[in-house]
């Protein structure tokens, strides 16, 4: 079990004042047993209409509209957590596990995915938790860590066939070859300890709980990660949408920091 | 019973039609073009005995697919119970998972439901399809009859028949019934849309604003009309002529122009009625037609008043067996397909199309369903001064609000072409009113 402070900042440079931007934005951590929000504090900017919500996965949105002139678009999440209290997080009830099981068009099988597939044996596991580890172990032996070989709307399928890539796709990759084998599986964004940007893995169901693994770092996720949403690919958990009039170039960054403390403290209300 | 009256001056209801501009738009070519849909004077006439069996047959189809929706996207009962494969709805691509937990105002997913029938040669009747997202064409048959009351006021005074004008009062019934406090609007895509006349008339008829999407802003949790002064006015109920894909550029397609970002999660909320509710695309997905007699039995306890079309999925190992060994006298349609796309006799094929096409069925039998082909009843139309055979359907309209309604009317639509089954106004069809006589 770890006590953590994390960080996010999310910062939108337009290159000429942008209006009618509507936004809905899903960075933020909820308890579950696995981990326990200690505090957390949000800030958004531009601020005129903001509204929370949560969509179906059960995952905290705040949406909103900016209709005046702006040239930033700023978020900032901080908080502290309390890590590894449990392995897992318990299942909502068993008929809302059925959609995790069936292939999206990310994860979709093609000739890689079913080639890989068919080197596995997975009659000898016990469990969709052993089925689960062998396939992230296959994942993580075809996969070379890669950045800027894939996009966000590379498939599960593409990323295999180039041999490379990043979280989102060993994440993808998992997910394809879980599904195949029958196992309710799902995408998850997060945070982790010493990384500089947001994280992807998966979490695979087994006898009414999830449990989180970590396919690019090949490890369980135990206290290590802070999960800030999940749903059954990538589209479904993107930390923002945004829409917006302008002919502006757009520049985003992602800046995420999650460090452990010694001791949890209280959130600090510095102006947020 | 005097209708000739009325059959002489159908070129001068037509013309009327026309003027009133009752046309339909269509893409060929990628240009834009608009058809006038082509009226037939002859009435399709059905008995108040034949009548009362299709209303009660109707109104418990449409009570059962509701319960359908609201079970689908809630507790899945009926898949927990093994009644309906976990695939054919997850992998359908009418099943949105947008909507899973989020219940409608007042539980009514299906408002206004277009249920296409056709009459066997043996009398009986058969469902084809339902149509539960943005069902077209009550329009057609209210001004058709108006127009045909105006040039033959003699055939409606000799005629008993129910009065099918009321059409637009039903409808606000239904939008007044779900509507969480605020104005009603029609939401259409816009002129280009095919069914813009229906929109515009009706949104005339129930004295509503016809809206288009610039037209209406959320700002916080609820949904505002801008009137033409800038005033902000509160919407409570929304007749989208609009499909899910496009509603909401924030929860659905990202591409879309023509939706209200965010629409959808007011609507989550609950502080917004959306008419027809998102997501009702998997009651009409064809594979899920086959389930609909199964759950009329599972969610009333009833037995279907009125039947399926003998249909079978080739995702079960018996029927594929079967509908391999048939396949010349089957039709074949695809479930993604609507608008009469997709549908292919079996017998029409060439050995070549054959093969491709039984090669397509084992790589996704899932996308498949097989049909026996319905010796349905032709109707007569007047062609060049004659009186002619055509195939014709039924659209049914029922509309939901305490109680499931079925309107004394329906869309009858016919083909032109003697030789085709499809009726489709968009494969060039055309239509005639449907009479429900007041007395047997």
């Amino acid at each position: 079990m770890k006590t953590v402070a994390f960080w996010y900042h999310l910062q939108i440079r337009f290159s000429e004042p942008v209006t009618h931007h509507r936004f809905t934005v899903r960075s933020f951590p909820v308890s579950d047993e696995r981990q326990e929000i200690l505090s957390v504090s949000q800030e958004l900017l531009p601020n005129q209409f903001l509204e929370n919500g949560t969509d179906s996965f059960g995952n905290l949105c705040v949406y909103g509209n900016a209709e005046e002139p702006h040239e930033l678009f700023d978020v900032q999440v901080q908080g502290t957590a309390r890590l590894g209290m449990q392995p897992w997080t318990a299942a909502r009830e068993a008929h809302q596990v059925g959609v995790f099981r069936t292939q999206t068009p990310l994860t979709q099988t093609g000739p890689s995915l079913l080639r890989l597939f068919s080197t596995l044996d997975l009659a000898a596991c016990r469990g969709n938790r052993e089925k689960a580890e062998a396939i992230m172990h296959a994942v993580a032996a075809a996969m070379r860590y890669l950045p800027g070989r894939t996009t966000f709307e590379t498939t599960a399928e593409e990323a295999l066939l180039g041999g490379a890539g990043v979280c989102q796709d060993y994440a993808h990759i998992m997910l394809a070859l879980c599904r195949l084998a029958g196992v309710p599986c799902r995408y998850v964004v997060g945070l982790l300890i010493g990384e500089g940007a947001s994280h992807a893995w998966v979490e695979i169901y087994d006898d009414c709980r999830w449990f989180g693994m970590d396919p690019t770092n090949l490890v369980p996720v135990t206290d290590s990660h802070v999960k800030l949403s999940h749903g059954r690919d990538y589209n479904d958990c993107l930390l923002n949408r945004g829409i917006f009039c302008g002919a502006a170039r757009q520049e985003q960054s992602v800046r995420v920091k999650v460090e452990e403390i010694m001791e949890p403290s209280v959130s600090e209300e510095s102006g947020l | 019973m005097g209708t000739m009256d009325l059959y002489e001056r159908t070129e001068v209801i037509n013309e009327w039609l026309a003027r009133y501009g009752v046309k339909f738009g269509i893409y060929k070519n990628n240009t834009f073009k608009e058809q006038l849909f082509p009226f037939d004077a002859i009435p399709r006439i059905l008995g108040a005995e034949e009548f009362a069996v299709l209303e009660k047959g109707l109104k418990q189809r449409v009570r059962a697919l509701n319960l359908f929706l609201k079970d689908i996207y809630g507790a899945k009962k009926i898949l927990l119970d093994k009644v309906i494969p976990e695939e054919f709805i997850y992998s359908s691509s009418g099943y949105t998972v947008q909507c899973e937990g989020v219940c409608p105002p007042k539980d009514v997913f299906s408002h206004i439901s277009g249920i296409d029938l056709v009459q066997g040669k043996d009398g009986e009747w058969y469902i084809l399809e339902d149509n539960l997202r943005v069902p077209s064409g009550a329009s057609y048959p209210v001004i058709a009859r108006e127009l045909c009351r105006r040039s033959s006021p003699k055939t409606f005074r000799e005629n008993r028949i129910e009065d099918n004008r009321n059409y637009a009062e039903l409808l606000s019934h239904v939008m007044d019934y779900v509507n969480t406090g605020g104005i009603s609007v029609v939401l259409t895509p816009g002129r280009y849309n095919a069914a813009y006349f229906e929109h515009s008339f009706l949104a005339e008829r129930m004295h509503v604003p016809l809206v288009e999407y610039d037209d209406l802003i959320v700002e916080n949790a609820h949904l505002y009309f801008i009137d033409y002064s800038g005033k902000k006015v509160p919407v409570g109920a929304v007749y989208r002529r609009i499909s899910d894909e496009y509603l909401d550029p924030m929860n659905f397609n990202p591409e879309s122009v023509i939706g209200i970002p965010h629409i959808y999660d007011v609507y989550r909320k609950g502080n917004v009625a959306l008419i027809n509710a998102p997501g009702n695309g998997i009651a009409d997905d064809k594979g899920i037609y086959y389930f609909v007699p199964k759950m009329i039995r599972y969610y009333l306890g009833e037995e279907p008043i009125l039947k399926n079309a003998p249909t079978y999925l080739p995702f079960y190992e018996e029927d594929r067996k079967y509908t391999l060994e048939h396949f010349d006298r089957l039709v074949w349609k695809d479930v993604a397909e609507a608008g009469g796309y997709g549908v292919q006799f079996g017998s029409g094929m060439s050995a070549e199309q054959k093969e491709k096409f039984i090669a397509t069925l084992m790589r996704c039998p899932r996308r498949f369903i097989a049909q026996e082909v319905i010796d349905f009843c032709d109707l007569d139309i007047f062609e060049k001064g004659e009186r002619v055979p055509r195939k014709a359907d039924l659209r049914a309209f029922v509309l939901t609000s305490e109680e499931p309604v079925v309107w004394k009317s329906g869309l009858t639509r016919f083909s032109r072409n003697p030789d085709s089954f499809i009726v489709n106004s968009s494969q060039g069809g055309g239509f005639k009113d449907t009479w429900i006589l007041s007395q047997s």
